[in-house]
């Protein structure tokens, strides 16, 4: 589904990643963590299309489609999905119209007519559930007011109502409680299927005890420094990051 | 050369007049105060880009862009193009004016249904409201150009006067055209009179008179607001690109009134300039001034604004936002000025701008005078250009850049289209934004 080769990417002529490899197969659940400035969010901006990011070598395919060639909202109408580190507050835009707009351009670009407003609502109360989302919460302007757990529910809310192919939850989990951290990780476990696939960018191992990644991988210094199986975060969180940053300067070497 | 001729020419519309009789007015007032108008014309002159208030827009390129002659009459093409055009808002949801040129056209306008509501020629005013005849010229700076030529040559104006105590239910809608029948320039003057205690909604709309030749509309409209009384007022412009409009509108509150204006300018006019002077002479009085505009092409809209807080406990609340592109000027002048004696004064003022080219200019002044000393004032403007973490937002979740700006301009005129408090009018409104939004980018 997703291949990364030899990624180089700058922002504002720095170099962040620096040659990073991931290869993503419909039905898994990539976990990436890493200490902080490894290059974690610029990944998952960069697979979203954000313009400031530079890629100045590599390339990252998207089901044979070269990514970079996309705009980002071509990239969500292809199935890419970002949940935001840090979602933006829009005031005077309702959530619900928002989501409306998203869904219809979407199926435009798939060349499909405006869904009808009784199967959206059905799909909206659905996976307003799912999210443990109120009435309230839905029709507020985008965002504005909302709590920091609101806001990730809320960007899990709009995965749910988008139905990706390729989800990437860029700390999805940080700042969240622990009841909306499973309500969090209930949604994307009800979600997941043999057809899409997540990457989850954390820096903790707290999130992966409830949703259960096949792989997880270490970022450090731009690139992965080792690649492994849920153990390997358990791992992380008793030893740190250390001992890798050791083993990486042997890598480098 | 022959710009020259043309300059020279044009001019002649504002300065033949000086050496010539002033139109004899059946009433003595008027003439009076003609006289007045034109000697204060004479001093002034047209202003140019060395007065302060005309810095940014210089009003002699348009006047020099003038025909020689009027349109001739061009009333039969506007009402060719049907009753929609000619009442932008349903019948059960105002009553309509139609003006054309300035002048009240009863049969092409609503029957007035409101017992409440009084609408009077000044021709006619010296019999059946002569008190009110009297009192046009009250609130209008003479220091003002414009509003001392119109003043002098002004045909015959409108007055309208909503009842004491009384609730005029229906909004009363005056529909503009400027067409030149006679002259390309034309003065329209309007006196309205909100009765102590009653509660009125006045909506002008200036609609395209999809003419060729440039007409010059220089109205002043002059409105008391008595004590306790309410005014919604609104201008929407839907002009086309060979118009000038100049809107100069005085407004003096009684205690405890309330006035809140709403001005919408929208792509057309080549250049819209309002004055909108405020005299807080009541203790408790209130005042709302709301604008959104939308430049494009080579348009140039001014608003310049002030309010005088005369006396304490007044309230004066700002907000104009405007979105610019292509080539479109916007200047925004908002004066305050907090007399001696206006102790407790609350005023606020806000003028955001959103720039969406890089050939767009925007002029933006706060001027507060504050000379209490127990106020609270505040004031605050904003440049720039649509968020682009909101923009990366919206497009990462599949909606198009074109679309994302549509959304982002919504939601910037929101705050102001959720104060409108008329239903209908809002609705109206938001479908003509819908309308030019459409073309945003």
């Amino acid at each position: 589904m997703l291949t990364i080769k030899n990624l180089h990417v700058s922002i504002e002529g720095k170099e962040i990643l620096k040659g990073l490899n991931l290869e993503v197969k419909p039905g898994e659940i990539h976990a990436i963590m890493g200490p902080n400035g490894s290059g974690k969010s610029t990944t998952a901006s960069v697979l979203a299309g954000k313009p400031e990011y530079e890629v100045t070598g590599g390339e990252i395919l998207f089901e044979g489609k070269d990514l970079q060639e996309l705009a980002p909202e071509e990239r969500a109408a292809e199935g890419i999905f970002l949940a935001f580190q840090y979602p933006v507050e829009i005031p005077g835009v309702s959530n619900i119209n928002f989501l409306k707009t998203a869904v219809n351009e979407i199926r435009a670009h798939k060349g499909l007519e405006p869904i009808d407003a009784k199967s959206f609502l059905q799909r909206l109360k659905e996976k307003k559930e799912l999210v443990h989302f109120s009435n309230e919460l839905a029709n507020r302007s985008l965002n504005e007011g909302f709590s920091g757990g609101e806001k990730k529910r809320n960007e899990i809310f709009q995965l749910a109502m988008l139905e990706p192919k390729l989800a990437i939850l860029d700390e999805t989990d940080s700042g969240l409680d622990i009841d909306a951290l499973r309500i969090v990780a209930e949604g994307v476990n009800t979600l997941r299927s043999n057809n899409n696939a997540f990457i989850i960018i954390t820096h903790y191992q707290r999130l992966l005890e409830y949703i259960v990644p096949d792989f997880v991988h270490v970022l450090y210094n731009g690139r992965i420094v080792k690649s492994g199986t849920k153990e390997l975060a358990l791992e992380l969180e008793e030893k740190g990051y250390d001992w890798l940053k050791e083993e990486a300067v042997v890598i480098n070497h | 050369m022959e710009e020259f001729e043309n300059s020279k020419l044009a001019e002649s519309y504002f300065t033949d007049f000086l050496d010539k009789p002033l139109q004899n007015d059946e009433n003595p007032h008027l003439l009076q105060l003609r006289e007045e108008g034109k000697l204060s014309f004479l001093k002034t002159g047209i202003p140019d880009k060395k007065s302060e208030e005309w810095k940014y827009t210089p009003i002699r390129k348009y006047i020099d862009t003038l025909p020689v002659a009027g349109n001739g009459n061009l009333a039969g093409h506007i009402i060719g193009n049907g009753k929609k055009t000619l009442k932008p808002l349903k019948e059960e949801d105002g009553i309509t004016l139609v003006i054309i040129d300035g002048q009240w056209i009863p049969s092409l306008s609503s029957p007035n249904t409101e017992e409440n509501l009084e609408i009077i020629p000044f021709h006619e005013a010296e019999t059946n409201a002569p008190a009110l005849l009297g009192r046009i010229g009250k609130y209008a700076a003479m220091d003002m150009a414009f509003t001392a030529l119109n003043t002098a040559l002004f045909p015959d104006g409108l007055i309208i006067r909503v009842k004491e105590n009384s609730q005029s239910s229906k909004p009363l809608h005056l529909v503009h055209y400027t067409l030149g029948t006679d002259s390309p320039v034309q003065h329209p003057r309007l006196y309205v009179d909100i009765g102590k205690g009653a509660s009125a909604t006045l909506v002008e709309s200036f609609m395209a008179n999809n003419g060729s030749s440039v007409t010059f509309n220089n109205s002043v409209t002059e409105i008391a607001v008595g004590e306790n009384a309410r005014l919604q007022h609104y201008y929407i412009h839907t002009e086309s690109s060979s118009e000038v409009n100049l809107q100069h509108a005085h407004i003096h509150q009684e205690a405890g009134s309330n006035y809140s204006n709403f001005n919408f300018a929208f792509p057309g006019a080549s250049l819209i300039r309002h004055d909108v002077h405020v005299g807080l002479s009541g203790s408790g009085a209130a005042t709302n001034l709301y604008g959104f505009s939308l430049a494009a092409a080579g348009q140039l809209i001014d608003n310049h604004t002030r309010i005088d807080h005369l006396v304490p406990d007044c309230t004066s609340n700002e907000l104009y936002k405007t979105i610019a592109k292509d080539e479109a000027t916007v200047v925004f002048n908002g004066k305050v000025i907090v007399h001696p004696d206006a102790q407790r004064t609350s005023g606020f003022q806000r003028n955001n701008n959103i720039m969406l080219s890089d050939t767009a200019t925007i002029y933006t002044k706060p001027q507060l005078e504050i000379y209490a000393d127990d106020v609270k004032c505040s004031h605050g403007a904003t440049l720039g250009q649509f968020d682009r973490d909101a923009l990366f937002y919206l497009t990462a979740r599949g909606i198009r850049d074109k679309t994302a700006k549509e959304i982002l301009a919504h939601a910037f005129v929101t705050e102001i289209i959720e104060k409108i408090p008329d239903e209908h009018i809002r609705e109206y409104i938001n479908g003509l934004i819908a309308d030019y939004f459409i073309f945003l980018s």
